[in-house]
């Protein structure tokens, strides 16, 4: 019965962790681009790299979002519980999945919006 | 290996034979030369907390010595020289000595009995991570002694802190003591990771991990990541001090900005290495003392994995007045902001959980609570700091002071003693005074509150951190008076645990296997465990197999496990079923005598490169004692 219940929710139990670890990704990515980005903006005054690195940046994110969401759409869009055995366990790695990468995309949003009022020269 | 259910609380299927069998495969030596042989992950556990301790101490006396010094304006009882040692110890000692490693002995300690297995993945790895941990703080207290100490901070800033301004050798003793505890600090990650995904009794899930698990491996991850840019910078740093190159040295194309950069990497999430299992433990506390299930327990769990990962992006706002491109740093104000989320939902959790529930106000819960009044403000004022105009004011001045012992002592200190009451019972049998605990925590947050609320405004008015001295004039007096004397209250405090811990190892009460009716698998067992921590590894069915077993009236424990040799039950990742057995090595004293040979090197070389020739042929040959191959017939 369990392996069905695999089956039926996804392809192999590693990618319960795809939410946990694209957010993140996606983020650290961001963060590292947009900042060595910064002194390119300044000499060539093209902001849209940055613009460009965040909005790549937070599709990844959303990415990881959906897929998260949709394993929890098929194991049943429940709340976790402790008890149920591997339906929960499931329930579980997708909701923490989708919400990891959901904060990751908010931080992506959090550390885009300067780009459009600060000066990347001062 | 089957699964077998019983009746009753109490195991019943054993004969005493069988158990003295048990006993007698995973006894720990006695003697002198035994103690050195020790594996046993609750003797590693029980030692890196004592030790620990004993650091927070001696740097807390040197922080009593400071507070002292500045008690009134241009007193000399300490001079400028040693002031700048005895700072610099206190910060090193206490971040890197104590809070780091008594977090990591909590989790040694009690990981393994939490998640109900009986060792941890690799008990020898535990005891050398010991031994290293041992010899580096001892080394870097005799270094005080010599006046050798280290004395440019604890964040030992180049270019203050390369040779051309730091002769001698306390940076040196302070690059290499650093570079011991993060090896101690990897070998308990990497130990505890593996322990944690691998080694869960059958049954606990992922979503069935208690919360100071989660905490712990989530400190795990943080150290695996955060700790080796330290250890580059530290390398660096040696190398640019002993062998002349110009990493950080601007004159020679170096730069200092590097210095920075990869210590805050590690720095910052090396504040929420200790912030989070401390997190884990008032989870822990929370539960029991409100006997019900924690409120949230995924969103608990979310906003632990979450301020792990974003605490990695926030380590420039320790460098907001370096002069880095505005825009640069407001990449990190965001994300500092942002961290609020995480920890407003874990404080809005538990907030609910204490909710209309029947408190039991035991000494470990007030410490908890002590916990919330003084963090509240300690996250405050972090947010004003997090602010750049406000920063840029408050830099480097008293203000910063308070800031992080709000933090710091808040944040992990009193949850630690907390769960030092709280677990005290399982780890020594007795029980400490409930009397003396409240006084304890009364003591220590009053004297707390007087000590560092000053300072705020001794910041604000300009008085800056790291001078041994300041003129009359300047009317700073009163408020460090104060503050010296609340920090005497403090220290009492604290000693009043201490004399309770003591007097309870002769008088306390015996301790029940749960004296506090908890949930969790390390109250299944004796107080305190015997060497093999449980007669039979449990199997659990939710988060709170205690309470479960309460209201069953039976339990299912896994049989079949050899008695002659140290077994233990592998599990899978996320569902913990069973998958294997796995045979743990006995004692040996081969993990101290490498610690030693892998010390003299490291300290040696501070003084002649020889010492590294030396050390890589008696490192060499320890090593292959200790991994020489167990001979099949001895099946051990
Ligand atoms: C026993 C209570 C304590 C007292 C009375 C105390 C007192 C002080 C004082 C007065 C300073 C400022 C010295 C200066 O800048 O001139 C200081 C610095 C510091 N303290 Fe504490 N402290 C205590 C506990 C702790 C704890 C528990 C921690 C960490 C877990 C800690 C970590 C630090 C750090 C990191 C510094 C900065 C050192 C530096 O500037 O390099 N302290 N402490
Ligand atoms: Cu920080």
């Amino acid at each position: 019965m369990d392996n069905e219940l695999d089956k039926g929710v996804l392809r192999h139990p590693l990618l319960l962790w795809t939410g946990w670890l694209v957010g993140p990704a996606a983020w650290a990515l961001h963060l590292m681009g947009s900042y060595l980005l910064i002194s390119r903006a300044c000499e060539t005054g093209a902001m849209w790299t940055l613009h460009g690195m965040t909005l790549v940046t937070l599709l990844m994110a959303l990415v990881g979002v959906a897929v998260a969401w949709r394993q929890w759409d098929r194991a049943g869009r429940r709340w976790p519980g402790s008890g149920d055995g591997k339906v929960s366990r499931i329930r579980f790695m997708a909701v923490m999945g989708w919400l990891i990468s959901a904060l990751s995309a908010l931080l992506i949003v959090a550390e885009g919006v300067p780009n459009f009022f600060l000066s990347p020269c001062l | 290996m089957t699964i077998e259910t019983h009746a009753g609380p109490r195991d019943v299927i054993d004969s005493p034979e069988e158990t003295a069998q048990l006993e007698r495969t995973w006894h720990s030596p006695g003697g002198f030369i035994g103690w050195f042989t020790h594996v046993n992950q609750r003797m590693i556990g029980k030692r890196f907390i004592i030790t620990a301790f004993i650091f927070f101490l001696l740097a807390g006396i040197l922080g009593i010595v400071i507070r002292l010094q500045l008690a009134a304006p241009e007193q000399q009882l300490i001079g400028p020289e040693l002031y700048n040692q005895f700072f610099t110890m206190h910060g090193t000692v206490m971040m890197f000595f104590f809070a780091i490693p008594v977090m990591e002995g909590f989790a040694i300690y009690f990981v393994p009995l939490m998640i109900g297995t009986r060792d941890m993945a690799f008990p020898r790895l535990n005891a050398f991570g010991y031994y290293v941990y041992l010899i580096g703080g001892i080394v870097l207290f005799g270094s005080l002694l010599l006046s050798m100490a280290p004395n440019a901070g604890w964040f030992n800033y180049v270019p203050l802190s390369g040779k051309l301004y730091s002769p001698g050798y306390g940076v040196d003793v302070w690059t290499t003591m650093i570079t011991f505890i993060e090896v101690s600090a990897l070998t308990a990650a990497v130990e505890l990771i593996v322990t944690t995904l691998r080694m869960r009794a059958p049954g606990m899930s992922l979503n069935r991990m208690p919360l100071f698990v989660w905490a712990a491996l989530v400190m795990s991850f943080m150290i695996v990541f955060a700790m080796p840019a330290v250890i580059v910078s530290s390398t660096l740093l040696i190398l640019d001090r002993l062998m002349d190159t110009q990493f950080f040295v601007v004159a020679g194309g170096g730069e200092p900005l590097l210095w920075q950069h990869l210590f805050w990497y590690f720095g910052h999430p090396e504040v929420y290495i200790i912030l989070v299992p401390a997190l884990g433990m008032i989870s822990t506390i929370i539960i029991t003392f409100t006997r019900r299930p924690i409120y949230g327990y995924t969103a608990l769990v979310l906003s632990v994995v979450a301020i792990g990962f974003v605490s990695f992006g926030l380590w420039v706002h320790h460098m907001f007045t370096t002069g880095l491109p505005q825009l640069g740093m407001s990449f990190f104000t965001a994300a500092s902001a942002t961290i609020a989320i995480p920890s407003g939902v874990q404080i809005f959790c538990w907030i609910a959980s204490l909710w209309g529930a029947k408190i039991r106000f035991h000494t470990p819960m007030l410490w908890v609570l002590g916990f919330f009044a003084i963090f509240v403000i300690g996250g405050l004022t972090g947010v004003m700091v997090a602010s750049i105009p406000f920063d840029t004011q408050v830099h480097d001045t008293f203000f910063l002071v308070a800031h992080f012992h709000y933090v710091l002592i808040g944040g992990a200190v009193f949850p630690l003693i907390g769960a030092t009451y709280y677990w005290w019972p399982k780890i020594t049998g007795r029980m400490m005074s409930e009397a003396a605990g409240k006084w304890s925590f009364w003591l220590a947050f009053i004297g707390f509150n007087v000590t560092f609320f000053p300072m705020h405004q001794l910041g604000l008015e300009g008085m800056p951190r790291r001078i041994y001295t300041y003129a009359t004039e300047m009317g700073w007096g009163d408020l460090n008076l104060l503050a010296t004397i609340g920090a005497l209250v403090l220290a009492t405090g604290f000693g009043v645990t201490l004399i309770n811990a003591i007097w309870s190892l002769f008088r306390g009460q015996q301790a029940e296997p749960n004296p506090w009716g908890a949930p969790t698998l390390e109250w299944a067992t004796d107080s305190p465990p015997a060497f093999y921590n449980f007669r039979h590894i449990p199997v659990v069915a939710s988060r709170w197999p205690l309470w479960d077993w309460e209201r069953d009236g039976e339990r299912a424990v896994v049989t079949g496990l050899r008695n002659d040799r140290r077994e233990v039950v592998l599990t899978s990742v996320l569902d913990a079923k069973p998958v294997g057995v796995q045979v743990l090595p006995a004692p040996t004293i081969w993990p101290f005598v490498s610690a030693v040979a892998a010390s003299i090197g490291f300290v040696g070389i501070i003084f002649h490169p020889i010492f590294f020739v030396i050390a890589f042929f008696l490192v060499f040959f320890s090593l292959v004692a200790w991994f020489w191959p167990r001979r099949p017939w001895r099946e051990d």
